[in-house]
């Protein structure tokens, strides 16, 4: 990859691999620092990297600096996690920002599924490829968040 | 024999979470499940399940209900994200069951996650910076001055030529315009000869050829006499002089005086009134120019006053002496004119 096309690359995936740290972390500052880390990774691995497959080697990069990034960090309590769990004293404008808060509390390997389905359009074969997991398990991830998610909306279907 | 292998046990694998596997093949799926650990296959991902109570207080009919309507969940998924390969068996479930059908497709729809535009704020500090290499810099740097070289070409054969031309076009115009309308010539009488011996002659050599050749006006000249002789050559030659402002006796004088000299270029630059008094007879021209220009006396020598000149004006000023056994000879240069002084010892 030469360095013109690492400048594109960061035209063009940037936003969308800040984007799908942001949603996953739900911090500002740590995701900033995974996606600078991403590029950097990204400009030393330059010469190995095919310009065309860049785009998986970043959101795969991604996920596993986004990974790390949580083993050293403490997962959510279940105090947060209580506090985060909707309840019929919330208010949301609409099921888009009530998604967003649903979507913490999916499992991780739920949540990173999801958000590579939705959020970056990749398909299941490609999430698999970033996952490093195979196509069935992104099934079964991607089904268990969307079933989980329906439940909660229908749920709280009288508070939006 | 067993028909579940490496190379198919994904597909059983798929069957096997949707539920669709028939009883013996979900016993030998999970037979194989269980002889190889090291794929990690998990039994409890099966997407379509129903629970022990359900299993166990339903009736066939609604146990095959429950599970067609999991099935179908599964397919309204796929289909939403695109990865639905064989849409057959959504189409007749839907048909069997509608009610459920648009209900799942209306909650799963609301599901789907919409994608926000987020910029990521710091997007130039990851960019490398472009270095354009050396050796494109000198290709550029080429290019343009070849393309230079195209545009506005030159005869490299004859540059001479093309120099001349240029002062050709520009030398003669240039004096004329330098010359103030008010400036004044002097032609009266100045008598070189009679300040030194008999021996002795002066003279006075324009030396740029263009002036001369455009001229309007006529002036004498006289050469240094190189025989040693008393004999004094006149020549006739032009001088570029400009009679503007020029009173009409003065241009007669010019003209009928053959032995007048113009001293007036020299001080072009200086004050307009030098011009037009007259050296007396007892002056050389440098001695004029030193005591009408810089107020110095005459009494001092020709090479202090060539220094003086040279300092103070903006003229070239140039001295030199040259001795011989039997002359002296003194070359005195300003702008433009030289004056030659031959005595002999």
């Amino acid at each position: 990859m030469t360095r013109r096309e690492y400048n594109s690359c960061v035209d063009l995936h940037a936003d969308g691999v800040y984007r799908f740290v942001l949603k996953n972390l739900g911090n500002e500052e740590d995701s900033k620092d995974i996606v600078q880390e991403v590029f950097v990774k990204l400009w030393e691995k330059a010469e190995t990297v095919n310009f065309e497959k860049a785009n998986s080697y970043i959101f795969s990069a991604a996920y596993r600096t986004m990974l790390d990034h949580i083993k050293k960090h403490k997962p959510l309590s279940t105090e947060v996690v209580n506090y985060l769990e909707p309840n019929h004293d919330s208010h949301y404008s609409d099921v888009q920002e009530f998604l967003g808060v649903l979507l913490q509390l999916l499992p991780e390997k739920q949540k990173t599924a999801i958000t590579l389905r939705d959020y970056e359009g990749y398909s299941y074969a490609e999430i698999a490829e970033i996952m490093a997991i195979n196509e069935s398990q992104v099934k079964v991830n991607i089904f268990r968040a969307r079933k989980f998610l329906k439940n909660k909306i229908k749920s709280m279907d009288v508070l939006i | 024999m067993s028909r579940i292998n490496l190379n198919n046990y994904e597909a059983f694998w798929l069957d096997f979470m949707e539920g669709t596997l028939s009883d013996e093949d979900r016993t030998e799926f999970m037979v194989f499940a269980q002889e190889h650990p090291e794929l990690e296959i998990d039994l409890s991902e099966e997407l379509i399940s129903l629970s022990d109570d359900d299993a166990k207080t339903l009736s066939e009919t609604e146990k095959t209900k429950l599970k067609e309507i999991a099935e179908l969940e599964v397919l309204i998924v796929l289909s939403q994200d695109g990865e639905l390969s064989e849409s057959g068996r959504l189409k007749e479930l839907s048909t069997k069951h509608p009610g459920k059908y648009d209900s799942l497709k209306s909650e799963y729809n609301q599901s789907t996650l919409i994608p926000e535009k987020i910029t990521f704020p710091q997007k130039r500090d990851l960019k490398q910076p472009i270095v354009i290499p050396m050796y494109w810099r000198v290709a550029v740097a080429a290019t343009i001055v070849g393309f230079i070289a195209l545009v506005f070409p030159w005869d490299a054969n004859n540059p001479t030529e093309s120099i001349g031309e240029t002062i050709e076009i520009e030398e003669p115009v240039q004096p004329l315009q330098q010359l103030t309308p008010n400036y004044a010539i002097s032609s009266k009488e100045f008598d070189f000869s009679s300040s030194y011996s008999e021996n002795n002659s002066i003279s006075i050599v324009g030396n740029n050829d263009l002036i001369a050749n455009s001229s309007t006006d006529t002036a004498s000249t006289i050469l240094p006499d190189d025989n040693e002789n008393n004999d004094i050559k006149e020549i006739e030659m032009n001088i570029a002089l400009d009679t503007t402002g020029l009173a009409p006796e003065n241009i007669d004088q010019i003209v009928l005086d053959k032995d007048s000299i113009s001293v007036s270029p020299i001080v072009i630059d200086q004050e307009e009134n030098i011009a037009q008094e007259a050296p007396s007879k007892n002056m050389t021209v440098p001695e004029f120019l030193a005591e009408k220009v810089l107020n110095v006396k005459k009494k001092e020598e020709e090479p202090l006053l060539a220094s003086i000149l040279d300092q103070k004006t903006n003229l070239d000023v140039a001295y030199n002496e040259t001795e011989s056994p039997n002359k002296k000879v003194t070359q005195f240069k300003v702008g433009k004119f030289e004056f030659y002084k031959s005595s002999k010892k």
